[in-house]
């Protein structure tokens, strides 16, 4: 009936996303929103649960919550039909009422909440797929990378998914299908996750590794004076500083950001600075600030206060897993003098920061006792060489040694 | 748990123990701590001991702000290591 006429364009179907590459199936087990919401753009829908963690779901499109079409608890696939929506601009269309969800009484939304019994999601995905054109090369290699057609925004003929969208989709996403750790269960499984991502940077990718000594001295001064005349929830820490270094020379060396795709690397419009962030329980997440090149470093460092107060308690967010285009990793004052890095793939760099030492330090030619962090870079020798990371590092060191124009 | 709203504030935090106030900060920055709270030597550096980082830090300190009302100075931080060097210096500026 109302599922075989396709007619009903004033509604659509929010489908449960794929988290990452290995990601077949989850279950819902909480909606972040009622019937009747307006949910706009990256407004959180629903907590998932897959193999791995319980992952916190956004929308993409803005709308209004008509009806859940599934249970809380129960396992669905990817792709299945989880909540149905009503455009905003539902008012124009006309054949919004007939062409409505059976189990929906006619006129307004449905009040209550987890609404009538769940419909057959077969038919209704094949809906979906008619409402979303797109190529069948563009279908396939969306497939193959587990994006979701739904969340490609289609430059084809009336707006279908052709190759380019999903290939500048994937870029920006680099980071999907690799990483889904978020809300991790259980230390094993999280050791699990690194342990097949690890291996795989060191199966596929030939890293390179660079050093440099950083003074940190003017930098520490420069955030000494800035915190001591604002209150503490607008102190900046020098991780946030290192966020924005990276970001900053990111923008500049962009064959540093990016993923290396098939056989090349393809640079991301985006500088999504993912940050290696310990769980005390074990393992680590990396979550990212994304347009890290063009926010302020408060603006960074508010960003990253919510990932690391989201990560510790487990409410990381997909969209900020996914989509990283470069990692930094920070070993702080208890760590160890640098990191040789490991690549997170299909990314191309990871600029690591060792702890900050008092060292003597020649200026001019005189020596003095400084600060000094090391910063180390690994790259991928595919994507470039050593003296296109040489001078991307110098490039880090001039945003740390000049912090008034960070 | 504490509820930074529900603590009293400024004039009448007196009431609050420093050292519960503390432990009450950390255990909410990392509840996975919780249960080594009441063993903490309280004059070690805690953060070494616990091994938190700058951002939990920052996190616990800006609670202890939150409910004195008051922000502790970053100079003050070096000597501000151990629960019972932090209390002092909350009961100080009292």
């Amino acid at each position: 009936m109302n599922d075989s006429t396709d007619l009903d364009v004033s509604c659509f179907d929010y489908l449960l996303p794929s988290l990452g590459a290995d990601m077949d199936e989850g279950r819902v087990v909480e909606w972040r929103v009622g019937a009747g919401d307006t949910v706009h753009r990256g407004d959180l829908m629903a907590v998932v649960e897959t193999e791995k963690s319980d992952i916190d779901i956004e929308i993409w499109h803005d709308g209004v919550v008509e009806e859940f079409l599934v249970e809380i608890g129960e396992l669905i696939d990817v792709g299945t039909p989880i909540v149905r929506l009503r455009r905003l601009d539902a008012e124009l269309s006309g054949t919004s009422d007939s062409a409505r969800a059976p189990s929906g009484p006619p006129g307004p939304p449905p009040a209550p909440t987890e609404a009538s019994a769940p419909l057959p999601p077969a038919p209704r995905f094949d809906r979906h797929e008619e409402r979303i054109p797109a190529s069948p090369l563009a279908r396939r290699l969306a497939d193959e990378r587990s994006l979701d057609l739904s969340t490609i925004e289609g430059t084809g003929p009336h707006g279908a998914v052709v190759e380019a969208d999903v290939r500048r989709t994937a870029t920006a996403a680099t980071a999907t299908g690799s990483s889904a750790p978020e809300r991790q269960r259980t230390p094993a499984s999280m050791r699990a996750l690194i342990a097949e991502r690890m291996s795989r940077a060191n199966r596929e990718i030939p890293h390179y590794h660079l050093a440099r000594d950083i003074d940190v001295g003017p930098l520490d001064a420069w955030l000494a004076e800035r915190n001591a005349s604002r209150p503490i929830t607008e102190r900046v820490l020098p991780a946030a500083c290192l966020i924005r270094a990276v970001g900053l020379a990111a923008a500049k060396h962009r064959e540093f950001n990016g993923a290396w795709v098939d056989d090349h690397a393809e640079p991301a419009d985006s500088i999504n600075v993912a940050m290696a962030i310990s769980l005390r329980r074990g393992g680590l997440v990396t979550p990212h600030v994304e347009a890290a090149d063009r926010r302020s470093l408060d603006e960074v460092m508010e960003r990253l206060n919510e990932l690391v107060a989201a990560a510790r308690s487990g409410n990381l967010r997909a969209s900020w897993m996914t989509g990283s285009t470069i990692t930094v990793t920070h070993l702080g004052d208890t760590g160890a003098d640098l990191v040789h890095g490991v690549i997170s793939p299909p990314q191309l760099a990871l600029v690591g920061f060792g702890r900050a030492r008092r060292r003597p330090w020649v200026i001019e030619d005189l020596v003095t006792i400084r600060p000094i962090v090391t910063a180390t870079l690994a790259a991928d020798h595919r994507a470039t060489d050593g003296a296109d990371g040489s001078r991307f590092l110098a490039t880090i060191a001039h945003h740390l040694e000049h912090p008034e124009d960070l | 748990m504490n509820n930074d709203d529900t603590l009293p504030r400024s004039a009448d935090h007196a009431v609050v123990d420093p050292v519960t106030m503390i432990l009450a900060a950390i255990a909410d920055v990392a509840p996975e701590l919780e249960s080594e709270l009441a063993d903490l030597d309280r004059d070690v550096d805690l953060w070494t001991e616990l091994q938190l980082d700058s951002m939990d830090h920052l996190a616990v300190m800006t609670r202890l702000a939150r409910q004195t009302g008051r922000d502790i100075p970053e100079r003050e931080y070096p000597r501000l290591t151990s629960v019972n060097a932090l209390s002092d210096y909350l009961r100080a500026v009292d």
